[in-house]
């Protein structure tokens, strides 16, 4: 596997997970791995509803262990108790590191202290920034259009600018069942986002930008954690539009 | 340390959450004796109705009230400064869970000294946002817009609920849109 000169921060969620997976299985590791909060974190019902829709070989690994980063004597690993992107613990750890740029798996809005380390935070939204904010707009815009996008982008100093890496298109051809209560926030979001991210693997690689995606300013409009009766109707949505004789799953459309 | 609870919404049944969602409003209405069956055409006709009853009954009412009301009834040709007034309630309420009942009169920003979560206020508001909905099928209006009708059906007393002419057609507006999309999707 090859060893990059890239970080990640892995919060405690299944968009790391699904992060990690999709760099293993293109032989990848960050040179850097910063650890947050407590591990393994998965509660034992992700972990029953995962076995029954094999979710391991359809999307990602959710091994919340971390054995095999731990046993990887190449990669400069540490962890901190907090999960606050903007703590001093944090702060202290990327002070001190040669990397450049780092992977970011958590939520919230970075502060100037963290942002102005000279490190880039890379970012996968899971919507196009150019319209859309917010952390559940995947739903919004399926339903408007039936279209879902992510945006990867480098974070800035300053609030909604940034630089773009790419725009995915994202299809999907699947059904959700009733009881699959997790899967459209552990699975469908963080994989979404990580089929996404291995687009930008070159530009992890190398450093070198594509060209011609450079937006420094995003106007998209604020889209709100939607309500659960209109989650509901994108799920509905969704299984309305699953096709039996296509190709079933999840990937990017222009892949 | 302990990580932070991630489950942000209620586990749903998803092949009924909707309809139930759905009954529970018709519930309302039938408790409160009103009819659904108004179409939208109707619904709009009466709001309109109650608004301009309204305005000439409350010659002196707040700022902010006249303005939506001003919207309401001249929402097929909404000015651009009224669709930015509704954007910035539509974010205030969902950062803050609060609207108050008056405009500050230097930069017309809420004025949080003024009457909290005033019911003409917020009713206003969530029937701007189902209008804003069907004209341009952005889910985002009618997402704060059921926002704040459950804010209302919680959080005022039945009394309070069943004195206002507006909150049935709005509810009546939400089980149609609802319904259609449940039906249609």
């Amino acid at each position: 596997m090859k060893i990059s000169n890239f970080g990640i921060i892995l919060y405690p969620s299944t968009r790391s997970l699904a992060y990690l997976h999709m760099l293993s299985k293109n032989n990848i590791m960050p040179k850097e791995v910063i650890v947050m909060g407590k591990w393994p974190f998965l509660p034992e019902n992700i972990l029953i509803e995962s076995k029954k829709y094999s979710y391991e070989d359809k999307y990602f690994s959710i091994d919340d262990s971390l054995e095999w980063i731990i046993k990887n004597k190449n990669i400069n690993l540490s962890s901190i108790d907090d999960t606050d992107i903007n703590s001093q613990e944090l702060h202290k750890i990327l002070n001190k590191t040669k990397c450049k740029n780092f992977i970011f798996t958590g939520g919230g809005i970075l502060r100037k202290e963290v942002l102005s380390l000279g490190i880039d935070f890379i970012h996968v939204h899971p919507g196009d920034i150019n319209y859309y904010r917010g952390s559940t707009c995947f739903h919004y815009s399926y339903l408007r259009s039936e279209s879902v996008s992510c945006t990867t982008f480098i974070m800035k100093n300053e609030l909604d600018r940034g630089e773009v890496l790419d725009i995915s298109r994202i299809h999907q051809n699947i059904f959700i069942e009733n009881d699959q209560s997790f899967f459209v926030d552990y699975i469908y979001d963080p994989f979404i986002r990580s089929i996404a991210l291995k687009k930008v693997l070159p530009y992890l690689e190398s450093l070198e930008k594509k060209n011609n995606i450079i937006i420094n300013e995003f106007h998209g409009d604020d889209h709100h954690v939607i309500h659960p009766v209109l989650r509901s109707l994108f799920i509905k949505k969704i299984n309305n539009s699953y096709t039996e004789n296509d190709e079933k799953g999840i990937y990017l459309t222009d892949a | 340390m302990i990580n932070k609870n991630i489950h942000s919404y209620p586990k749903l049944d998803i092949s009924t959450y909707l309809s139930e969602f759905i009954n529970q409003r018709k519930l309302f209405l039938k408790n409160i004796n009103h009819s659904i069956d108004y179409d939208t055409d109707n619904i709009q006709y009466e709001v309109n109705r109650v608004i301009y009853s309204y305005i000439s009954l409350n010659k002196l009412s707040s700022t902010l009230t006249s303005r939506l009301n001003e919207a309401i009834v001249g929402f097929k040709s909404l000015r651009v400064k009224d669709t930015k007034l509704i954007m910035y309630l539509k974010r205030y309420f969902e950062l803050h869970r609060t609207l108050y009942a008056e405009l500050e009169s230097k930069n017309h920003k809420l004025d949080a000294t003024s009457n909290k979560n005033d019911i003409n206020i917020l009713l206003r508001v969530s029937y701007l946002l189902q209008l804003m909905h069907i004209k341009t099928n952005d889910f985002n209006y009618l997402s704060t817009s059921i926002k704040i009708n459950e804010f209302m059906l919680n959080d005022f007393t039945s009394y309070e609920l069943e004195k206002s002419s507006l909150l049935k057609y709005l509810i009546n507006y939400e089980i149609l849109i609802l319904r259609n999309y449940n039906e249609n999707i």
